[in-house]
């Protein structure tokens, strides 16, 4: 790749990032039209990509984001109010936005020209209409410099807020006490709170119940300042609180490895320049100098040094967070690391062998490092689903206001992350099963006001870890899954006996079967039925699981239950003859040991009676062909696949694994019924079953 | 409740137990105001406080202030969770204190 290559491409990725953040802020200030920071945040999206833009050579998107910028600036001034319409040019000017980036990167059909100057026009318009003058026609063309503004750090939504909080003297009269508050504040994020003393007087002079103290606070959080103001809500009236926001200019610069302790002073109102230069004639630090010649308290200097302490800090890890490391190298080592943890494992076996002390000792050492390091490996795979979710809102938005239902999307455990590979491949099923629970799950306004419900339906989105696995859940409060209509849809289809008698989940399955709707009419949302197929299909690709679960009038449950990472499986070995197998042990039940005497007596009908339970199994030894050297006792796996039990016979269970997966290569990629293979510690080979299969094919 | 004693270097130990907050702020504060009055300076053991709220805190802030104008002895010694949890919440240093964390 040349260089030049290389800056279009980074300017992309930027950009891209630029617009995600963008689709975030549109979506607040449609909330919340007051939220005057994603104003500012969308301003500077804008701003950065059409000064990126212009020094990359892309004329066209620097242009263009050149008017949308212009409108954002006038809502910052407040000449034009944030409307619907407003709203939706922003969505529809970022979407063009991508497609033009798309069309720059080579992989995007060419942008349509008159698509983009109909939005302009439509933004003159609507900025002339509340009689803000439309933007420049011909945009200055940024110089370079201004251009390259500092590309914004990572953690951008990190915002440091300095407080200063002086509580009324009476306030203890009202009951509060103020440290109340300051905890409060420490529960937001980063907090470092400086007591001011200088105004406590001497005992003559105390008046004991007045509260004297007063804090400087230095709070680095995600929060909003209006989060921050909302903790003081109860006492703004009588205390004097002051929360500015530090610059983000002192954060972002790049000279200087942080700000200046005078120049923060200054900045605070607690001296002034005069009194601050006359110190520069000596030599000693200037905090200790000011205290020095009385000018200034401890406190004071402690306080503002707390802030040059944060603020260096927030400098320092901007700079730290942001190295971008193409994907391929990242699996590479990881597939390096997993050959480790083989190689490792040997190592042990063979040191077990030999009574060696001092051996033993120092392999145990890297077995301990090889862990650690294959964990911290793992990790750096591991991204928030958050990012996913993110989507999901814009999603929602368009196709509720499409359908002309109202409907919130409510998300939890954003933070919950999963390895990077299954976070992608989980984007499609995810938008296809919203898809369905915005159009067939939550009813239409009217028809929910009707049933008792509120007219606005929500959708909860969540996530969290359970175990080694990541647990997500969409839940609507809509119609629920009518049991009747599907079941008489399956036994029409020939996917289920007439008279079958089946558990609501049972019937429920069905809706997984290809080809399957039950929608009266097809929408362009959903209903043709290709779908709920597919996302079960990549699920389970994904070594995962899901369950549906649905109440009729009050909504309908769908849960999908994923292994954390793909590079590694927590499995349970069992042999048959010399051959090893694992199966995954999220689906494994129980292990019961059988004579062969009790399976001949029920044989041919594949069935166990377990504990009253009839649980049919496969004998794994007669399904690959292995001969016929049954052991005295067997063994059998009892698994949950997809709410069916099914048992697995085999002639040992040694216990639980955790492998790294390898994968077959393509020599075999027609055998379905293994999804990969492991190495074990004396070398020999496991094969990895894949459970769904070998239950659809039994 | 508040007991006093006189140590040998002619101090007066004032031993608090359970409250240190406004609740007995006002009674602190006379019995600290009498003895950098009466006495050498004043040791406060605050080792039985359970209780302790920001108006506590402040009045030893006071009283440390009180004894450096007079030129007096004020001395925090025992060691008490309470008023430990409150010196941090509030954004006080242990060293402002120096002898809250030692035992004598």
């Amino acid at each position: 790749m040349n260089e030049s290559n290389r800056f279009i491409e980074e300017f992309c990725h930027e950009a891209e990032e630029l617009l995600s953040g963008v689709e975030d802020a549109v979506l607040d200030i449609e909330e919340n039209p007051g939220d005057q920071e994603a104003v500012n945040r969308l301003f500077r999206a804008m701003h950065t990509i059409k000064g990126s833009g212009s020094m990359f050579g892309f004329d066209a998107i620097a242009e263009f984001s050149h008017h949308v910028e212009t409108a954002m600036d006038k809502v910052r001034n407040g000449t034009v109010p944030v409307t619907k319409t407003l709203i939706d040019l922003i969505l529809v000017s970022r979407d063009r936005i991508t497609a033009m980036l798309a069309e720059a990167n080579g992989d995007g059909p060419p942008a349509d020209p008159r698509e983009g100057e109909k939005i302009i026009a439509s933004l003159k318009a609507l900025l002339s209409s509340h009689g803000a003058a439309a933007p420049d026609e011909n945009p200055p063309k940024e110089t370079p410099e201004q251009a390259s503004e500092p590309a914004k750090p990572v953690q951008q939504n990190q915002a440091v807020y300095r407080i200063r909080f002086s509580p009324d003297p009476d306030i203890f009269f009202t009951g509060m006490d103020p440290v109340i508050l300051l905890y409060d504040l420490a529960d937001m994020g980063e907090c470092s709170v400086v007591a001011q003393t200088e105004k406590v007087p001497d005992l003559e002079n105390l008046s004991p119940e007045s509260c004297y103290l007063f804090w400087d606070i230095i709070l680095t959080t995600a929060k909003r300042i209006n989060a921050v103001k909302d903790v003081f809500v109860f006492v703004e009236d009588k205390c004097k609180i002051d929360i500015k926001t530090v610059e983000e200019e002192v954060i972002t610069s790049e000279q200087m490895p942080g700000p200046r302790l005078g120049d923060i002073l200054v900045e605070r109102g607690d001296i002034d320049r005069k009194t601050l230069d006359k110190q520069f004639g000596t030599r000693k630090k200037i905090g200790e100098r000011l205290v020095e010649s009385g000018a200034l308290s401890k406190e004071k200097i402690k306080s503002a040094l707390n802030e040059q302490t944060v603020v260096s800090k927030m400098h320092k890890s901007a700079a730290a967070s942001t190295v971008r490391v193409p994907s391929d190298r990242l699996d590479k080592l990881i597939n390096l690391v997993g050959e480790l943890v083989i190689n490792q494992a040997r190592l042990t076996q063979v040191a077990s062998n030999r009574e060696d002390t001092d051996l033993g000792e120092s392999v145990e050492e890297i077995e301990r490092l090889t862990g650690e390091l294959r964990d911290s490996v793992l990790n750096i795979r591991m991204m928030p689903i958050g990012t996913t979710f993110n989507k999901f809102r814009r999603l929602v938005r368009d196709l509720s206001s499409q359908l002309n239902k109202e409907i919130e999307l409510v998300t939890h455990g954003a933070e919950t992350e999963l390895d990077k590979t299954v976070l992608e491949r989980l984007d499609d099923p995810l938008i296809h099963l919203i898809r369905n629970s915005l159009d067939h799950g939550v009813e239409p306004p009217g028809l929910r006001e009707l049933k008792g419900k509120p007219a606005k339906g929500t959708i909860i989105l969540s996530a969290r870890h359970k175990g080694t696995n990541v647990v997500i859940t969409i839940q609507d409060d809509g119609a629920g899954l009518n049991v009747d209509t599907i079941r008489q849809k399956a036994v029409e289809k020939g996917l289920i006996p007439e008279n079958a008698e089946l558990s609501d989940k049972k019937i429920f399955a069905q809706i997984f079967a290809p080809g399957f709707s039950t929608a009266k009419e097809v929408t362009s949302i959903s209903g043709r039925g290709v779908g709920m197929d597919v996302v079960k299909r990549t699920i389970e690709s994904l070594r995962g699981r899901i369950d549906i679960d649905s109440v009729p009038g009050e909504g309908t449950k769908i849960t999908l239950i994923l292994p954390l990472t793909l590079a590694i499986i927590n499995g349970l070995l069992v042999s048959i003859d010399d051959d090893f197998f694992v199966l995954p042990l999220m689906s494994v039940e129980e292990c019961v040991e059988i004579k062969s005497k009790e399976i001949e007596m029920i044989n041919g009908r594949n069935i166990l009676n377990v504990r009253g339970d009839m649980v049919p199994y496969i004998r794994l030894r007669d399904r690959f062909h292995m001969g016929n050297r049954r052991p005295e006792k067997e063994h059998i796996v009892i698994t949950d696949v997809n709410d069916s039990r099914i048992g697995f016979v085999v002639d040992h269970v040694i216990g639980g694994h955790q492998t790294v997966i390898k994968p077959l290569g393509p020599a075999f990629k027609n055998i379905k019924d293994i999804s990969g293979a492991t190495i074990l510690g004396d070398g020999t080979v496991a094969l990895i079953l894949d459970t769904n299969v070998l239950l659809e094919s039994a | 409740m508040i007991s006093g004693n006189q140590d040998k270097n002619g101090n007066l130990v004032i031993k608090i137990e359970g409250s240190l907050s406004a609740y007995n702020a006002g009674d602190i504060k006379d019995r600290l105001l009498t003895g950098f009055t009466n006495h050498q300076g004043v040791i406060l053991d605050i080792n039985g406080v359970t209780e302790c709220d920001t108006l506590g805190i402040q009045l030893l802030l006071s009283a440390r202030k009180t004894a450096e104008m007079l030129n007096k002895t004020f001395n925090v010694t025992g060691d008490s969770p309470s008023v430990q949890d409150m010196l941090t919440g509030l954004g006080l240093e242990a060293e402002d204190f120096p002898c809250v964390l030692k035992e004598d």
